[in-house]
């Protein structure tokens, strides 16, 4: 048995390319997922939807992917736009979503989590709904004629067996979106006017509409912010890492941006640090399911999926780190 | 500057009303947005509940309470939990857990059927509450919100046990070449739910159900512990200058809440599937939180909303037939949730446009 | 006639049920301070919410230097160069000083990037230039109250206010931080800011006013001026008929100690020491004053007295008996009633019915549960009994607590407290927020339960209500007592400094 311990050990060192491109792949939709958190709950609004968003975000991507596709599937040109008008139709049932959570939460002072869970069952439902009645099938869709999967991103001045090569190996668009983004809701929330009034209405909304800033725009333009970057961390699930629908799709993908968004104290960057940490995690469990499913009897699989919660739990109840949310949270401002 | 009571309580009353028939009307309109046959569609939603007088008519009744049964009692669950200010979202796995327990003892105990079901169910309970627990000591001592805490568990809860009891120390030994996971053994034959008709497998657990919510609504208004859960939840700060242990009452409050969900898990385990399956379907626990929301979280509220969408569930299977997907049903749930989440709406509407009533309302409080 | 600046002609503003302002008319000078003063509920919060944007008006019109002015939201009051500083401040508190000050308005660098230097700099100029000291880099939650005020007006002023209001500034102050306010105040009117200093406290007014106006009922009942008016005049303008300010006692008939607390040590929220080894003794039938500046320790005092904070060290007695578990409960049984500072979320489960209020603390308790079980039967009728005997309006036990009154509010509170005869009494901030009627019920219940041989301690901020009502003043101060005074001895002037500490000024670092 230790033999083939330090086999597994070594080996794993071998696969750490390939480990770190499984992380960031993975890594990616929850961090583009959790920049959506970020942003929500900046303003105060909190936004448990990612889930549902995520799923309906990936619906409308590979519905709107498969019909373009299949409509100019002679034309190359609109033919390659295809994974394209995807993300945009992700972006657009995204913002959707957001915008309904905003009318709801902001306009007429819902409970968020309640209106929350209502979104998440009704992307349960409606998705297997529409599932039937577009493609006339159940549980997934038909694959896209061509999805994002198919057009990863090749940097040419890269060697791709370098090590580098090997961890960037068919990433698509979103990793680099994953990647990018949240330098610049960072930058955003915290070298901004704009940030830092957002940040203002999440803390002390009165204290903000006093000084002129509008609390319900700040929160509609977050909110809807959230949804679009839910609806593409759906789409880049549904076009990006596979190329259909399923109706399982995030299976807890919202929940673990959620965690991340904590783990990371709702900060851009650190969001992004758990992500992948998380993600970490679960390339290291696929990799050794697939390698080594022996060591599985040590360490077994559902423990590792369960480490990221347990480990967001123990940042939250400040056994590591402390994690302090916006304070104006939760809560629907009411004027005068 | 006062504000009738009466007019106060009958909107309370209202809102779930109001929001289940919007939902009604809004579902109308998307299938016929979708092309389908909304006149028949409905036709057969409430044919299928068992409504109609048909010959599959007790059959489907019998389904529309078996589903009623373990939406009521999750909805229960999140109903006390909101009764004492905790917003239980982890009902759905406190569900599992129940499930779980109830699977592995059901396999475990041979004993004579009315040890063994009560036994479990006692069982199940404790574990489900002990669940819940953690949430409780996260909060009560390290500050943690329970929301956030019991989203995290739930998550925590489902891998452990469907990616690591399930597929591990309880897994079944599939036939060779089937690589599909199969879940656990099927439970003993006593400890299978009793049947009350069997022709037609209307099994005892809508009498669970019923239990449970009379025995949540005697403790809730006719206890001083349900006096004391009532006033933690609506004002802690009271209750805690009051006296009143406020770290017990929620520490009973979320235990009860975890119990109720595990029994819920339990009993589907024990009357419907017989074994934990590979997977479950998800959404139990959030079922729950639109039952506790559309019962307005009192305890025949949250038992009629289930009757009501255990139905719709049993009766959205026959809406197949004019080729209208099952999953409308969970369309249904959402969209009354969302109206309940709106209920600013409502609240809106209803005042405008009952004005009369308003008025004689406050002519008779002044 | 050209010297008016800000002009209300007719301002009208209705809430359900309530007239809040009715036609008010006002005339302000530029460089005057005027002040608004009435009772709570008098329209004065309502009128300067929508001379702020907050409100806007039903009826009525603004002029400002001449124009007609259109407020309709709180960057249009920006523009019209008013700013206001709330009675609860408006800082967000983990933003530093420069943050909340430019917030809004922002010095900027390519039009969105947040210049933090300039923002600095700005707000140290802005500082040193009106003498309000405050450094621009600390964070807001971390500066005592008195500074978080500065800001505030540095906020309004970085605007370019000419006109500022102040919303009961200082009701979280010192007196010595009031004096340095008021320093502040004068210096900007005489750079010609135009100030609306709202208050309900009339000697203050009368030291920093030029005019004041009287609102009552959501009616100006006059504007006078200061040099020709006095308190008496002020408080019947107020109030609509003469005031009786002195409250009739008989003499303390003193018994034994009831209650004892040795050298009382506890932290507060912040985990801090907040109490540093309090001592005192209670006796039967008097009423023993606390007074103090808010934040001083009274909240934790009341708090460790009754059960709710941990003590570090120390012991109460109660009865000659030392209280060994410190919980709400025990402490409740052993006889101690406590009618808390904050009725609304402390005192009443607001949505439980008035029946319900009244046997709080008491659920568990024969007669009202048995086994468990609550008897409706006996909660009724001991409901019944007791809204007449309190004169709770409207007398129906069914009626929810949050549809009363704040009067009758604090009537359920003190039926509950006050009936069941115990033997101590915490009183903390009994009469905060009530009306003149309402304050004298409770004065007269207060004293009718010290004649029947009841201890209280009276915890308030309001000097008047103990020097008026105390038979013994103790003074705390950053947590230890600072003197004892025989109330029928004390002056006003000698409490202030025992307050203070003495000579030390506001810059003690909270």
């Amino acid at each position: 048995m230790f033999r083939e311990e330090v086999l597994a050990i070594s080996v794993l060192y071998e696969m750490l390319p390939t480990l770190l491109n499984f992380t960031l792949a993975f890594g990616a939709v929850t961090a583009i997922a959790a920049m959506g958190g970020v942003i929500a709950e900046r303003s105060g609004v909190i936004n448990i939807a990612l889930e549902g968003i995520m799923r309906i975000g990936a619906f409308t991507s590979v519905t709107a992917a498969y019909f373009w596709g299949y409509h100019f599937s002679n034309d190359p040109i609109f033919f390659e736009l295809s994974p394209w008008i995807g993300l945009l139709a992700a972006i657009l049932g995204g913002a959707l979503v957001g915008l309904l959570h905003a009318y709801i939460c902001v306009t007429w002072k819902g409970n968020q989590i309640v209106n929350g869970v209502a979104i998440n069952i009704f992307s349960y439902g409606g998705m297997t709904y529409l599932l039937m009645q577009i493609f006339g099938t159940a549980g997934h869709s038909p694959p896209v004629p061509l999805a994002f999967a198919n057009r990863p991103i090749v940097i040419p001045w890269i060697d791709p067996y370098s090590f580098l090569g090997k961890v960037l190996w068919q990433q698509t668009v979103f990793t680099y979106i994953a990647l990018v983004l949240p330098i610049l809701l960072y930058l955003f929330l915290f070298e901004t006017t704009w940030g830092l009034r957002l940040r203002a209405v999440g803390e002390h909304p009165r204290a903000a509409d006093t000084l002129g800033i509008n609390v319900f725009k700040s929160r509609y333009f977050a909110v809807i912010v959230s949804g679009v970057l839910a609806g593409i961390a759906g789409a880049n699930i549904s076009l990006g890492i596979s190329n259909l629908f399923t109706i399982h799709v995030p299976a807890g993908g919202g929940f673990i941006a959620l965690a991340a968004m904590i783990f990371g104290k709702w900060n851009p960057l650190g969001a992004l640090g758990a992500s992948f940490f998380f993600a970490f995690f679960r390339a290291l469990e696929v990799a050794i399911a697939v390698s080594f499913p022996a060591l599985l009897a040590y360490i077994p699989r559902g423990v590792f999926l369960a480490t990221p919660y347990l480990l967001t739990i123990l940042v939250l109840a400040g056994f590591v780190g402390r994690a302090v949310p916006p304070q104006a949270i939760g809560q629907p401002y009411e004027k005068g | 500057m006062i504000i009738p009571r009466l007019e106060e309580k009958k909107i309370d009353f209202l809102v779930p009303f109001v929001a289940v028939l919007t939902a009604l009307v809004f579902g109308f309109i998307l299938i016929i947005l979708t092309g389908g046959d909304a006149f028949k569609g409905y036709q057969n939603l409430f044919a299928g509940m068992g409504l109609w007088p048909d010959r599959a008519q007790l059959f489907r009744l019998a389904r529309s309470l078996e589903n009623a049964s373990v939406l009521a009692l999750t909805g229960l669950s999140v109903a006390l939990a909101f009764r004492c200010g905790l917003f239980n979202i982890g009902v759905e796995g406190q569900f599992l857990v129940g499930a779980i327990s109830a699977a592995y003892f059901g396999i475990l105990l041979d004993l004579p059927s009315f040890i063994t079901i009560p036994l479990i169910l006692v069982i199940s309970f404790i574990h489900g509450g002990l669940w819940a627990s953690i949430a409780t000591y996260l909060k009560l001592k390290r500050g943690v919100h329970e929301v956030i805490s019991t989203i995290m568990l739930n998550w925590v809860a489902l891998n452990l046990i469907e990616n690591y009891l399930v597929v591990g120390p309880l897994r079944v030994p599939a036939d060779p070449g089937v690589v599909v996971p199969t879940g656990t053994h099927t439970i003993n034959a006593t400890a299978q739910l009793w049947s009350i008709i069997p022709a037609i497998g209307l099994k005892v657990d809508i009498i669970i159900a019923l239990l449970a919510t009379i025995a949540i609504y005697l403790l809730l208004f006719r206890t001083s512990l349900g006096y004391e859960i009532r006033a933690v939840g609506y004002n802690q700060e009271a209750s805690r200058y009051s006296g009143i242990n406020v770290d017990r009452t929620m520490f009973i409050a979320m235990f009860i809440s975890g119990g109720l969900a595990a029994i819920s898990g339990a009993v589907l385990v024990m009357s419907v599937l017989h074994s934990y399956p590979a997977v479950f379907r998800p959404g139990y626990g959030f079922d729950g939180i639109a039952m506790a929301l559309v019962g307005n979280t009192t305890p025949f509220g949250v038992l009629s909303a289930g009757l009501f969408f255990g139905g719709v569930r049993q009766g959205a299977a026959m809406m197949q037939l004019v080729g209208i997907h099952k999953s409308f049903a969970d369309i249904l749930q959402a969209l009354a949730v969302i109206f309940v989440a709106a209920q600013g709406i409502i609240r809106y509407l209803l005042i405008k446009y009952a004005k009369p009533i308003t008025a004689t309302a406050v002519a008779e409080d002044v | 006639m050209s010297m008016v600046y800000l002009e209300l002609k007719g301002i009208s503003k209705s809430f359900p049920g309530v007239k809040a302002n009715d036609h008010i008319s006002l005339e302000i000078e530029k460089g005057e301070v005027l002040a608004v003063v009435g009772e709570k509920g008098a329209g004065k919060t309502t009128l300067m919410n929508i001379l702020s944007g907050f409100y806007q008006p039903d009826e009525g019109e603004i002029w400002i230097d001449g124009r007609l002015a259109s407020i309709h939201s709180p960057s249009d009051a920006i523009a019209l160069k008013i700013g206001m500083v709330h009675q609860h401040f408006t800082l967000v508190p983990v933003f530093t000083v420069a943050e909340n000050i430019v917030l809004g308005a922002e010095p900027t660098r390519f039009k969105a990037v947040l210049d933090f230097k300039g923002a600095v700099k700005k707000a140290r100029e802005l500082s040193q230039r009106f003498g309000l000291n405050v450094d621009p880099t600390a964070v807001v939650e971390s500066i005592p109250v008195g500074q978080q005020q500065r800001v505030e007006i540095l906020k309004t002023l970085y605007r370019g206010a000419e006109t500022l209001i102040l919303d009961e500034p200082t009701s979280v102050l010192t007196p010595q931080e009031t004096q340095e306010l008021f320093k502040t105040i004068k210096m900007l009117s005489s750079e010609g800011k135009t100030i609306l200093f709202v208050s309900h406290k009339l000697k203050e007014v009368l030291s920093i006013a030029d005019r004041i106006a009287v609102l009552r009922n959501g009616k100006v009942r006059g504007v006078v001026k200061v040099k020709e008016t006095n308190e008496r005049e002020l408080a019947k303008l107020m109030v609509g008929r003469d005031v009786v300010l002195e409250v009739k006692k008989s003499p303390p008939l003193v018994g034994e100690v009831l209650l004892e607390t040795k050298g009382l040590k506890a932290l507060n929220s912040k985990g801090l020491l907040a109490l540093k080894g309090v001592s005192l003794q209670l006796r039967a039938g008097e009423i023993l004053g606390i007074a103090g500046v808010e934040g001083n320790g009274q909240t934790e005092l009341v708090e460790a007295l009754t059960g709710l904070r941990k003590l570090e060290a120390g012991e109460i007695w109660i009865k000659r008996n030392r209280l060994k578990k410190y919980n709400p409960g025990e402490v409740r049984q052993k006889g101690l009633g406590h009618i808390p500072e904050d009725r609304q979320k402390r005192g009443l489960v607001l949505p439980f019915t008035v029946a319900y209020n009244l046997i709080l603390g008491r659920q568990t308790q024969t007669p009202f549960s048995r086994r468990g079980w609550l008897s409706f039967a006996q909660i009724d009728t001991s409901a019944e009994e007791r809204i007449s005997l309190f004169d709770i309006r409207p007398p129906r036990k069914n009626v929810e607590a949050k549809n009363l009154s704040g009067g009758n509010q604090q009537k359920v509170i003190l039926a509950r407290e006050l009936s069941f005869a115990p033997p101590i009494i915490i009183a903390a901030q009994p009469t905060r927020g009530l009306d003149v009627g309402a304050t004298e019920f409770v004065y007269e219940r207060l004293l009718k339960a010290r004649a029947e041989g009841t201890a209280i301690l009276l915890v308030s901020l309001d000097l008047e209500e103990i020097m008026s009502l105390s038979d013994r003043i103790i003074v705390l101060y950053e947590g230890e007592i600072r003197g004892e005074l025989d109330a029928s001895q004390a002056t006003e002037e000698e409490l202030g400094l025992l307050m203070l500490g003495v000579k030390r000024t506001d810059e003690v670092k909270a």
